[in-house]
């Protein structure tokens, strides 16, 4: 299953990944409540211990910027072999051979493995990091904008790249992105987000056909047409609100076009309009739309 | 990089040349005269002159600066004044006693410092955090002379544990001497570690080691930690010469024989030959220091290899121009 979520920054996609990996910044940061759940456990419950068992081996992760995400002084194949020592029983030459595997799997030389990451162009050294995300073959990748630091050619490789591996690993994939392309590219389900809550929630076909949420529809309005020659962009009115400040009721409603008196009191439950098809908007509760 | 390394020790000539100009010249302008305090204020012109030419000072400034210089090329340091022995004999084995409590010092002072600047990034905001930094401000605040006087109060005078002088009869006199300097160092390098590591806790590689479920030492040891020693190794390497400084105060303190002692005692007889050599030796030793912590660095970060190995590639030196290492 590839699943894409959406949403502006500031909604909180990247904390949700970070939170699923146990590794939310504290201070500031703390899950004070909610689940986790993966393979039947929930991995907010497990000790540090059982969760660093997880993490690289069944759970990995790519981060947004490939630059800062290397250790600068370990050789890239230190660094997958690293993760390889952590979760196998291999010894160090195995590991060794291994990374060199890895690395010519992303398509970098084998070879290179000795060199340390400022030898390495950026497209490389996100390749270098979904070579220390597949190295143990996890269940789960979480792509947190593995592309957005990326130029669009290189964009174009990486993501040919993960899909290629993902389907020879049979891995899992949530990835996170602003890029409603890249989501088109590789995903199969899409959730959309909005300040930390999905708000819209089906297959890329509902999501790209048939979608219902206004801040959905606002989105996909956003983007620019190459047919159309209008001077300006429509955006969405408004500003993602503060994730310590909500507002009340639906927290889309002050930005949103259909926003009645109701969507400002009492929580939003999701709605099931088809059976993949999941949208969190007042309107399709009471059966206006 | 042996390239490297050989261009910086031929460039150690012209810093010693540098130095001996300098420290010539203020010596030859300060005031009172070697014979005279040799011989009394009441000794004849000819017995003065005799003097002069037997210790090789007299002549003018340049025949002077000249005799100084051909010596130095020769590996020679002239002659104590007060000794009537070769400066460098004596040097050498008053260096051994500096090198023997400097070394010791500055291993007390990288662990001690080391280890209490990763307690306290780590517990960043708590009480051992606030302690372990208000233990550095007071070791950087407190002068050397003063805590090395608290010491002989204390472990001398009132607990009577240790010898309150002397050097080479037993270890126990080394004790205070080295937690002198050594304390002293650790404050500066435990400050330095503090925030580098705060620093390299945040970065994006550190979640990158975790996200691969490394454990939290590990982290910290092998990831955070050899990031972190970049700067550390730089204010090492800065305080080996303040440590070299720092051993005459400690050395006059508890007067042990060392290079610290023998500069100061030098200097108030006015034996320039001795206090030459002394400023010299220190200026060397402090040259091959810094050296070697270049050196280090390559090994701590690759990227600094890289950019010592190219050097060439980014400013080319015009011919005949000197260039700046």
């Amino acid at each position: 299953m590839r699943r894409g979520g959406v949403g502006d920054p500031g909604a909180g996609n990247p904390t949700t990944a970070l939170g699923i990996m146990g590794l939310v910044p504290d201070p500031p940061g703390e899950v004070l409540s909610g689940s986790v759940l993966f393979e039947g456990q929930d991995l907010l419950q497990l000790p540090e211990k059982n969760m660093r068992e997880i993490r690289g081996g069944k759970i990995s992760m790519i981060f947004q910027d490939p630059m800062t995400s290397l250790n600068p002084v370990m050789t890239v194949g230190e660094q997958i072999a690293e993760v390889v020592l952590l979760h196998s029983r291999m010894s160090k030459q195995e590991a060794r051979k291994k990374a060199m595997e890895m690395l010519e799997q992303v398509g970098i030389p084998g070879g290179r493995c000795d060199d340390y990451p400022h030898q390495f162009s950026g497209g490389m050294k996100q390749r270098v990091m979904i070579a220390i995300a597949l190295a143990c073959s996890p269940e789960l990748l979480i792509a947190d904008e593995p592309t957005t630091a990326l130029d669009v050619t290189i964009q174009a490789q990486v993501l040919e790249l993960m899909r290629n591996l993902k389907r020879e690993y049979g891995t899992s994939l949530i990835l996170i992105t602003h890029d409603l392309g890249v989501v088109a590219k590789i995903c199969d389900k899409v959730a959309v987000v909005y300040a930390g809550e999905i708000i819209e929630y089906g297959t890329l076909e509902d999501i790209y056909t048939d979608k219902r949420h206004p801040y959905t529809i606002g989105l996909f309005d956003s983007l620019p047409d190459i047919e159309n020659e209008a001077a300006e962009l429509k955006v969405i009115q408004g500003m993602v609100p503060d994730p310590s400040n909500l507002p009340e009721g639906c927290k889309f409603h002050p930005r949103c076009p259909y926003a009645q008196e109701g969507c400002k009191h009492g929580r939003v439950e999701p709605v099931q309009i088809s059976e993949t098809h999941m949208v969190r908007c007042g309107r399709f509760r009471s059966g206006e739309v | 990089m042996l390239k490297y390394i050989i261009k910086r020790l031929l460039w150690i000539i012209p810093v010693l040349i540098g130095v001996t100009v300098i420290v010539f010249t203020i010596l030859y302008f300060s005031p009172g005269d070697p014979a005279y305090l040799a011989l009394g204020d009441n000794a004849t012109p000819e017995a003065v002159e005799a003097y002069r030419v037997e210790m090789g000072i007299n002549g003018t400034y340049w025949e002077r600066l000249g005799r100084t210089l051909l010596g130095l090329l020769k590996g020679d340091l002239g002659i104590s004044y007060r000794s009537r022995t070769p400066v460098l004999d004596e040097l050498i084995v008053r260096f051994k006693v500096t090198f023997n409590i400097s070394a010791w010092s500055i291993i007390l002072g990288i662990l001690l410092g080391i280890f209490f600047g990763i307690i306290s990034a780590l517990k960043q905001n708590t009480v051992w955090d606030s302690l372990a930094t208000g233990c550095a401000l007071f070791g950087i605040s407190m002068p050397m002379f003063w805590q090395g006087l608290m010491l002989i109060l204390i472990f001398s005078v009132w607990l009577g544990w240790l010898p309150a002088s002397g050097y080479g009869d037993s270890w126990k006199q080394m004790v205070m001497p080295v937690i002198a300097l050594g304390v002293n160092s650790s404050a500066t390098i435990m400050r330095t570690t503090r925030s580098s590591m705060l620093e390299v806790m945040r970065q994006d590689y550190i979640r990158t080691a975790k996200a691969k479920g490394q454990s939290y030492w590990m982290v910290v040891l092998r990831h955070a930690l050899r990031n972190a020693m970049i700067p550390i190794v730089t204010v090492i390497g800065l305080q080996l010469g303040v440590l070299l400084a720092g051993s005459i105060v400690t050395e006059a303190i508890f007067s042990v024989a060392g290079v610290g002692k023998y500069l100061v005692d030098s200097l108030n007889a006015r034996d320039y030959a001795a206090v030459q050599g002394c400023v010299l030796l220190i200026a060397f030793v402090s040259a091959i220091l810094n050296l070697i912590v270049d050196v280090i660095y390559t090994y701590i970060d690759p990227r600094m290899k890289t950019m010592y190995e190219s050097a060439k590639v980014f400013h080319l030196p015009k011919k005949g121009a000197k260039s700046s290492v």
